[in-house]
């Protein structure tokens, strides 16, 4: 350790100059970094449920539906049916949508003069203009079911426009061209921002990825452009998703920043310099645009989880500076020789404990990738990993190499003012309170414990999509807007395959239909069954499919071709499609409604046809459960791997037992406050755990190494654990302090996901330091007891 | 001198274009394509999907001049006996077997395709271009008119430009191409076979593509008889049924 200290330090100057390059070699790719919201892409390519959905998506056109509401005083007036046809065909040509659904083309099959329509609802080209065929056109129009509360609100002042975004292809190109002259073709072909282009030369296809959100974003701005005078609503999983990513990242760069001014705060109070300040977000900031740069380089994008890297580093990986300032200051204090020799000194002390404390740190996260079914939890794991391990390496090079032309600077004077310092001052009444009460300690931890874990009883899985918005937030107001008025605006399917036009086939659709329709969170179904029905109606037999095969391809005849027909069968008709509105985002309602309609399905698995249920709540049901089965797998291990390892690095399996002891009480304490104070387990509190590890296990490491080191230079047991509380209890209740009150800032986010949040990291943090400086110092000096 | 004669009659062939203006060639192409009084035919017509899965049907047809025509299907089983009457003045009467009953069927529905083909009820109308259309540009291009298309105010359509490819030699076009409002073109006919039958030119073989759903429609004309003396009473709603 000594001789990579003395090595720092002499090449300094090629340390500080190959920071600076290769910050800036990465800095150069982060603007490359793109954002990927769309959930579905999460799951592996090759989860059943998720590829039953880009089946659903590549059969009918797309998956993924934007629902825009239109409101005005009247719908049925010149005015607003002109606007719904400006909306309907600026839609329609839009690159990216496949198709539109407004009043305006929807199809209707009616007779009228004994004249048999099946035509759009409203010809475009003939808009009724007089008040008498208006009222008569309302009339009609809401005198139908599959109209009046679908379509049209009842009270004819608002209707509702769905858009199918294009779905992601896969085409085969001319493989006697180049590769790149058949990127520069398509190119040409899908020149608009939301494609991306990818060509695998193993299978000589070209894959035209379409990011579906940013087609909704643009939808949204254009239409929002064509200065309508009615109320335009802007709702679907499309939106929420894009809202849900916007606001994320307004609050990290806003709410960043008041964090990291508190964060310096709390840091100079502590370190009462600035250079003390600057170093570890600094070290920290190095280490994240590394981590981000390179990101880019090799192509991944952010997720929803990845972009929690940034703000984890933060409070993982300032420590390492922290630390190793700590340790310098700490030697120049006790010792008056040169900045150069005070820098060896101190880190042929912190190198180590720092880097076992990254490789555990490190272990936790990498543990994440293989307890992980989601792709994305899997880059997590790597990257925040990989992030440690830079932090690590910046706090032992870069950070040395700085404070060895700028060292921190101390007077005599603050030497002994540091020494009856508030915090020295804490942390020694800590130290005698841990010992002198060490039973009492232990018993209370104890007792805490227990008490958390009997909480995890009430840890909830629900997971509410609405409940991440404040109440009046635009989003939520416009969902509950669409769920009211026109029943909802996400989709659960049932896919059959076999030969559709059979009217067997029909029949059984039908009945699932039906079935469908007593579920409480299913607003409406629809499938090629209700337009049968409709044109037996027209046809003169009632409302009811035809009683003959013949009838049904007769009518057959005249569907085949309509655009509606495209998004309710496809391929040849040997697949159709049931579609039920749903009006829930409730992550435990969706898993029952899911596992209702699987048992029902279960009956007619005999009937040789064959059919699966797909849509946002399977698939909302599947991400859920794999996040969270995935996560309490790959804590469990990472806590046994980490064992292990402290055990090893302390030559000592009692104290690799004792290390743990500080992260098993902070999870104790994580799950089990979630479950009194009732925050559902989701996406971003479950990183929470992740995080307590990190922190959990390296203050443990440094107080313990520290508890040897002193040992081994001579000092008793006893004072061994006096200095290791007053000079390691110092960095880390330092880093204690500056992270829970950087991270509490997300208490004033917009999201409720992200103020829990901040609010869990707070808790573990607080109970990390707190659970190492007293129930391990009282474990530890139990030992002594105990060895004496 | 030899090279003044060439500048001539190169002078000459220039003009000899320029005289032919847009609205001409217009209406020597629908003359060209319109000129049988009569005709019957059989049609095969392959529909294939975009994963290129195919279908077949088949029909015969008898048409007189350009407005009054009957559809009747052959095959597939299924759609056996189906019958459409195409009359004049937008009328269209559709026979569906298995309820034994004739419909009159709006005439409104011309822009959707027609029995599941690429082509759409628009585009199966045997109603002359220049009715629908205006010519409103002509170049020449080697051995071929290059013909552009304005709909006419009054005729309701999804199209907003058409740009035909037709023979000097023939006038009938070789090509098709459709533009939508957002002027890009989506589909696309090319006839692919043209003959000579008797008297008149006839594309026996075509195919419409639509390029946005990436499907196609093969049309082949399996038999053609031409000017057998159809009479009108052919093309009447108790015809339609009787069958």
């Amino acid at each position: 350790m000594k001789k990579l200290a003395e090595w720092i330090v002499r090449f300094r100057n090629v340390v500080l100059l190959a920071t600076l390059v290769i910050t800036l070699f990465f800095a150069w790719f982060i603007p490359r970094l793109k954002v990927n919201p769309d959930v579905i892409s999460y799951l592996p390519k090759d989860d059943e449920v998720a590829m039953r959905f880009d089946s659903i998506g590549s059969s009918y056109q797309g998956n993924t539906i934007a629902v825009i509401g239109y409101q005005s005083d009247n719908i049925f007036t010149e005015k607003s049916l002109n606007e719904i046809k400006a909306i309907t065909d600026t839609l329609r040509y839009f690159p990216g949508v496949s198709s539109v659904n407004s009043i305006i083309n929807v199809i209707d099959i009616r007779q009228e003069d004994s004249v048999l329509q099946v035509v759009p609802l409203i010809d475009e080209f003939n808009i009724p203009t007089t008040t008498e065929r208006l009222d008569s056109l309302k009339n009609y129009v809401l005198s139908k079911d599959i109209y009046k509360g679908m379509l049209i609100s009842e009270d004819a002042r608002s209707t509702i426009i769905t858009v199918r975004i294009q779905p992601d292809l896969k085409i085969k190109p001319d493989t006697t061209i180049s590769k790149d002259s058949i990127l520069a073709f398509y190119q040409k072909q899908f020149p608009e921002p939301f494609y991306q282009l990818k060509y695998d030369s193993k299978t000589d296809t070209l894959d035209v990825l379409v990011n579906k959100t940013n087609i909704a974003s643009a939808l949204r701005n254009k239409l929002l452009s064509l200065n309508l005078q009615s109320n335009l609503y802007f709702g679907g999983l499309p939106y929420i998703i894009s809202d849900i990513g916007s606001i994320i990242s307004h609050d990290i760069i806003i709410l960043g920043i008041i964090a990291f001014i508190i964060i310096l705060v709390v840091l100079y109070v502590s370190f009462k310099s600035w250079r003390g300040v600057l170093m570890p977000v600094l070290a920290v900031g190095i280490a994240i645009v590394w981590v981000l740069g390179l990101m880019a380089l090799l192509g991944f994008e952010i997720t929803m989880i990845t972009n929690a890297t940034p703000v984890v580093l933060l409070a993982t990986g300032s420590a390492y500076t922290i630390h190793v300032i700590n340790r310098i200051m700490e030697v120049s204090f006790s010792e008056n020789t040169d900045v150069k020799n005070v820098i060896i000194k101190a880190l042929s002390y912190v190198a180590l404990p720092v880097f076992f404390a990254a490789v555990t740190t490190m272990i936790g996260f990498v543990s994440f990738v293989f307890g992980s079914y989601l792709v994305m939890i899997a880059h997590f794991g790597i990257f925040t990993a990989l992030g440690v391990l830079l932090s690590f390496i910046i706090s032992i090079t870069f950070v040395p190499a700085f404070l060895s032309y700028f060292p921190i600077k101390h007077k005599a004077a603050k030497v002994e003012k540091r020494k009856n310092s508030p915090l020295n001052v804490f942390l020694t009444k800590v130290f005698e309170f841990g010992v002198n009460y060490k039973k009492s300690m232990v018993v209370f931890w104890t007792i805490v414990i227990l008490f958390m874990i009997s909480g995890i009883n009430y840890l909830e899985r629900r997971v509410d999509l609405m409940d991440y918005f404040k109440e009046n937030y635009p989003v939520k107001k416009t969902e509950y807007f669409l769920r009211q008025t026109f029943g909802g605006t996400s989709y659960l399917y049932i896919n059959f395959k076999g030969d559709i036009q059979q009217l067997n086939t029909l029949q059984l659709m039908d009945t699932v239909q039906q079935f469908l329709k007593t579920i409480p969170s299913v607003t409406h179904t629809l499938s090629v069954v209700d337009i049968i029905k409709e044109m037996n109606h027209v046809m003169g037999e009632g409302k009811h499919l035809p009683n003959t095969q013949e009838k049904v391809y007769n009518l057959w005849f005249l569907l085949e071709g309509q655009e509606v027909m495209s998004q309710l069968v496809a391929n040849g008709n040997t697949e159709g499609l049931v579609q039920a509105t749903i009006n829930t985002s409730d992550s435990k309602v969706m898993s029952e409604m899911v596992n209702r309609v699987e048992n029902f399905m279960l009956q007619y698995q005999k009937s040789g046809l064959r059919f699966y249920q797909s849509g946002f709540p399977s698939i909302y049901k599947r991400l859920d459960e794999s996040l969270i089965s995935s996560q309490f797998y790959s804590l469990l291990m990472a806590i046994i791997l980490v064992y292990f390892i402290v055990s090893f690095i302390l030559r000592s399996l009692r104290n690799g037992l004792l290390a743990i002891v500080p992260i098993i009480a902070t999870v104790a304490v994580l799950f089990g406050t979630m479950g009194w104070v009732h925050i559902p387990l989701d996406v971003a509190t479950v990183l929470v755990a992740s995080v307590s590890m990190g922190i959990g296990i390296d203050y443990a490491i440094h107080l313990i190494n520290h508890v040897t080191y002193e040992m081994r230079s001579g000092l008793s047991y006893s004072e061994s654990i006096r200095n290791a509380v007053t000079i390691s209890g110092r960095a880390i209740l330092i880093n204690v302090l500056s992270v829970t009150l950087g991270f509490l800032v997300m208490l004033f986010s917009d999201l409720v996901p992200l103020q829990r949040f901040g609010f869990l990291i707070a808790v573990t943090m607080i109970t990390s330091g707190l659970s190492t400086l007293t129930l391990l110092v009282a474990l530890l000096s139990i030992k002594n007891h105990k060895s004496k | 001198m030899k090279a003044l004669v060439v500048l001539f009659l190169v002078n000459l062939t220039a003009l000899f274009a320029f005289g032919q203006n847009a609205t001409e060639v217009l209406k020597k192409m629908d003359e060209t394509i319109y000129a049988p009084k009569d005709q019957t035919i059989s049609i095969k017509m392959t529909i294939y999907d975009k994963n290129g899965k195919s279908s077949v049907r088949e029909a015969n047809t008898l048409q007189k001049g350009y407005d009054k025509r009957i559809f009747r299907f052959t095959s597939p089983a299924s759609q056996a006996g189906i019958g459409i009457l195409s009359l004049p003045n937008d009328v269209m009467y559709l026979y569906m077997p298995a309820y034994e009953k004739e419909r009159r069927i709006a005439s409104s529905a011309k822009n959707q395709n027609f029995a599941g083909s690429d082509f759409s009820y628009d585009d199966m109308e045997s109603k002359s271009y220049a009715e629908k259309y205006d010519a409103i540009s002509l170049k020449n291009e080697g051995n071929d008119y290059i013909l552009e298309l304005k709909p006419k105010p009054t005729h309701q359509t999804d199209y907003t430009k058409l740009i035909i490819t037709l023979g000097k030699d023939n006038y009938y076009p070789k090509k098709v191409q459709y533009f939508d409002k957002s002027n890009k073109q989506i589909k696309e006919l090319n006839n692919q076979k043209i003959e000579k039958k008797g008297n008149y030119w006839v594309a026996t073989l075509f195919e419409m593509k639509d390029l946005r759903k990436g499907t196609r429609t093969v049309m082949e004309f399996t038999s053609v008889k031409y000017d057998s003396g159809l009479s009108d009473d052919e093309f009447t709603v108790r015809k339609l049924v009787q069958k």
